[in-house]
């Protein structure tokens, strides 16, 4: 596992505690705003995984307004 | 929104170069001359002999048909020109923007659909029937989403008509390609799962919806009977055409360009050269359209339950999208390897981009929720006049004609670059047309898009008969004395090296390299059964005559060799052939050079002779009384067609005629 694999769980675990899809999104905007600049850098590899990271998060946001809404 | 509608006008100006008065051509669109469009059948025809050792192309669906009937009968009165434009790209434009402002309410929703990167790369490619087929994808998503939503106190009528309308339009996208039908009805699938899971009552919504799509999926195929009664009785046959290259799973690792980033981004990898094999560096400005378009789900709670649940069901589209589009690429790229071997009709799918349409569809409903509903949390906020427009949507188009600026600054390759036919070319066509026995031509290593073919004259790609696309190596395989045989088995009685206006074939590092050209003409004047013959008015196509080449049919004894005899033969169609024999002999074959396939019959007085197949995949008939007679061949398949032309002409006036009926009495 990589160093940035460990702070996606760090920050994805407590979300889950939040329950609150808003703070998914938040999550996953900021992680592909964070993507951009390493593309733009040829920072590829952890770049490549911000943005698996805020699939992820926009994942839970839309798993978590489904359930809401339901 | 009505206000703004005027700027749907702004995507047909985009594409500017379908209204200049030249031809496009490229990729897999290539230019047909008139005398070729003349040999195609007046009736739908369930085989081509134009291409290689001919094929059934049933599975090709049904746009074969239109290609064929409107080149027949429109070809000859128009030019190439004007004739592509009205059927192919002027009905793209049409539909795809009146599809897609249809379904998602928004000049910017039918923006992202008609032009996002991969739908241009797929029209500068030249493959029409996905683009035709795509254009029509947002009327079943419309119609579909409307009757997952359909209440129970809405009328027989109204119901009727949804139905109605979504058979015509899913007929309509099956019609031009089974591919994109194919992932249609995987939009529909998960739609009903997601409304069934979501529905409160779901007893009550699955024997009330089910009915309904079941009715829709029934008409929508008999409004394709016209090929699929004839892919339905070819069985085998209709995949004969269909290498191991294309359904090997191994493939699917070589064609997974896009990344998990280029999916999610809605970038096509090969944007925007769409030079094959070529990918490129992720773009990151590509990555604001997810931020947008999952943006959305901040107002989830802000929004009505219909508009909830779309919302939420089109976030989920566009994610399974993004998975399938990166193919085996990371992450869980196994996943992708495992639905090809698995699921049935994944097969069709060696090239995952095709999944790019959900993401496409996701994004085209999310990305505009997201801005209408921004601009009005700004309105309500800070109390301002609506200018919402030029707060969020005007900069959202001006952001997104930057992401697609190669294609209104015009340096968009392939289909999008407007060509000229070369001389040569021209003169190339007379030449063939001027003799009149049936002959077949070898383009060494690939046939130009200029380069003449038809029913008559139909033509080989050197490159899928001796499996390399290297041309030095190509001409070197024709210094073998065996591969003579083949050529001149198949028919073959030229060989042309192309001008090669594409830059497709003598490159080194994806640039053209005239060298690779003149090596491969001198390998080939080195070749003693093929001679190089000068035709007035060809001045660069290296042109070459090879010695021996067979006619479509001979005679051959047991021991397979070729006896001298008489045989006279005509063809009335591609599926149905008249043959004269003369001093036959008992035990004789007759062979036919084309593909081997089992559809084909031989009619001898009341006996029916099928084929056997040749060690080079050719047909052999046994003769099996000697003299003088006459035999039929023909393609067993093609008795079918008139039966499923008439479940398509029915069905269509059935159910324009029923819906227009209802909306007469609304």
């Amino acid at each position: 596992m990589k160093p940035q694999d460990i702070l996606f769980f760090i920050i994805l675990v407590p979300l889950f505690f939040t329950r609150n899809s808003k703070f998914f999104v938040i999550a996953g905007v900021v992680s592909v705003l964070a993507s951009i600049p390493l593309f733009a850098s040829w920072i590829f590899f952890t770049a490549e995984r911000f943005t698996w990271y805020a699939a992820a998060f926009f994942l839970c946001a839309v798993i978590f307004s489904f359930f809401r809404v339901k | 929104m009505k206000k703004t509608r005027f700027l749907l006008l702004l995507i047909p100006l985009l594409f500017y170069k379908f209204f200049l008065l030249q031809i496009l051509a490229g990729g897999d669109w290539h230019y047909l001359f008139k005398s070729a469009a003349s040999t195609f059948p007046l009736f739908p025809s369930i085989y081509r002999s134009d291409v290689e050792l001919g094929q059934n192309f049933s599975a090709f669906a049904g746009v074969e048909q239109y290609f064929e009937f409107t080149n027949k009968f429109f070809l000859q009165s128009l030019s190439w020109i004007i004739y592509e434009r009205l059927f192919w790209f002027f009905p793209f434009l049409f539909f795809s923007i009146i599809s897609s402002y249809k379904l998602t309410r928004s000049v910017i929703g039918a923006l992202i659909y008609t032009t996002n990167t991969y739908i241009l790369m797929i029209l500068g490619g030249g493959q029409m029937g996905i683009v035709l087929s795509y254009a029509f994808v947002p009327f079943v998503v419309d119609q579909s989403i409307k009757i997952l939503l359909l209440k129970n106190s809405v009328s027989n009528n109204q119901v009727l008509k949804r139905v109605l309308y979504l058979s015509l339009s899913l007929g309509s996208v099956l019609w031009f390609d089974l591919r994109v039908f194919y992932i249609t009805l995987i939009f529909l699938i998960l739609g009903c799962i997601y409304y069934f899971i979501a529905s409160s009552q779901k007893k009550q919504f699955f024997l009330s919806k089910y009915p309904l799509f079941l009715t829709s999926g029934v008409l929508a195929i008999a409004l394709n009977g016209s090929w699929i009664v004839g892919l339905f009785m070819s069985g085998r046959s209709a995949f004969t055409g269909f290498g191991e290259e294309i359904t090997n799973s191994h493939i699917i690792s070589f064609f997974s360009f896009a990344n998990f980033s280029d999916a999610f981004g809605l970038l096509h990898a090969n944007w925007p050269e769409n030079i094959f094999g070529k990918v490129y560096f992720m773009r990151p400005e590509f990555l604001i359209l997810p931020i947008i378009a999952f943006s959305s789900l901040f107002f989830v709670k802000k929004i009505s339950a219909e508009e909830k649940g779309k919302l939420i069901f089109f976030s989920i589209l566009g994610f399974i999208g993004v998975f399938l589009s990166k193919g085996t690429n990371p992450p869980f790229g196994e996943v992708y390897s495992w639905l090809f071997k698995v699921v049935p009709g994944f097969i069709m799918f060696r090239d995952p981009t095709k999944f790019y349409l959900l993401i496409t569809i996701s994004y085209c409903m999310l990305i505009p929720v997201a801005l209408r509903e921004a601009s009005k949390a700004i309105r309500k906020k800070f109390k301002l006049l609506d200018y919402s427009f030029f707060a969020f949507s005007l900069p959202f188009i001006i952001f997104w004609l930057f992401l697609i600026r190669q294609l209104w600054l015009g340096q968009l390759s392939g289909l999008f670059a407007p060509k000229q036919i070369p001389q040569d070319y021209v003169n190339l066509e007379k030449f063939i047309i001027g003799q009149s026995d049936f002959y077949r031509t070898l383009w060494l290593p690939g046939r130009n898009i200029f380069g003449y073919y038809s029913n008559q004259y139909p033509f080989f790609n050197a490159q899928d008969i001796f499996k390399t696309n290297e041309p030095v190596k190509l001409a070197q395989l024709l210094q073998d004395d065996k591969n003579a045989v083949i050529l001149q088995r198949y028919a073959i009685k030229y060989v042309i090296v192309p001008v090669d206006t594409e830059k497709a074939f003598f490159v080194k590092d994806r640039n053209y390299d005239d060298t690779q050209r003149q090596k491969t003409i001198k390998v080939l004047d080195s070749v003693w059964w093929l001679k190089r013959i000068n035709v007035a008015g060809i001045k660069n196509l290296a042109l070459y005559q090879v010695n021996s080449a067979r006619a479509r049919f001979w005679i051959e004894s047991i021991n397979s060799q070729e006896i001298p005899s008489q045989v006279t033969w005509g063809c009335s169609s591609s599926t149905e052939c008249m043959i004269n024999l003369k001093d036959i002999s008992e035990g004789q074959n007759l062979v036919f050079s084309e593909r081997f396939d089992p559809q084909w019959y031989m009619q001898d007085g009341q006996k029916r002779i099928y084929p056997q197949r040749t060690p080079d995949n050719l047909n052999q008939f046994l003769l099996s009384h000697s003299g003088n007679f006459s035999v039929s061949l023909s393609y067993s398949a093609q008795q079918f067609m008139l039966l499923g032309l008439v479940i398509s002409v029915f069905s269509v006036f059935s159910i324009v005629g029923i819906a227009l009926y209802i909306q007469s009495k609304e």
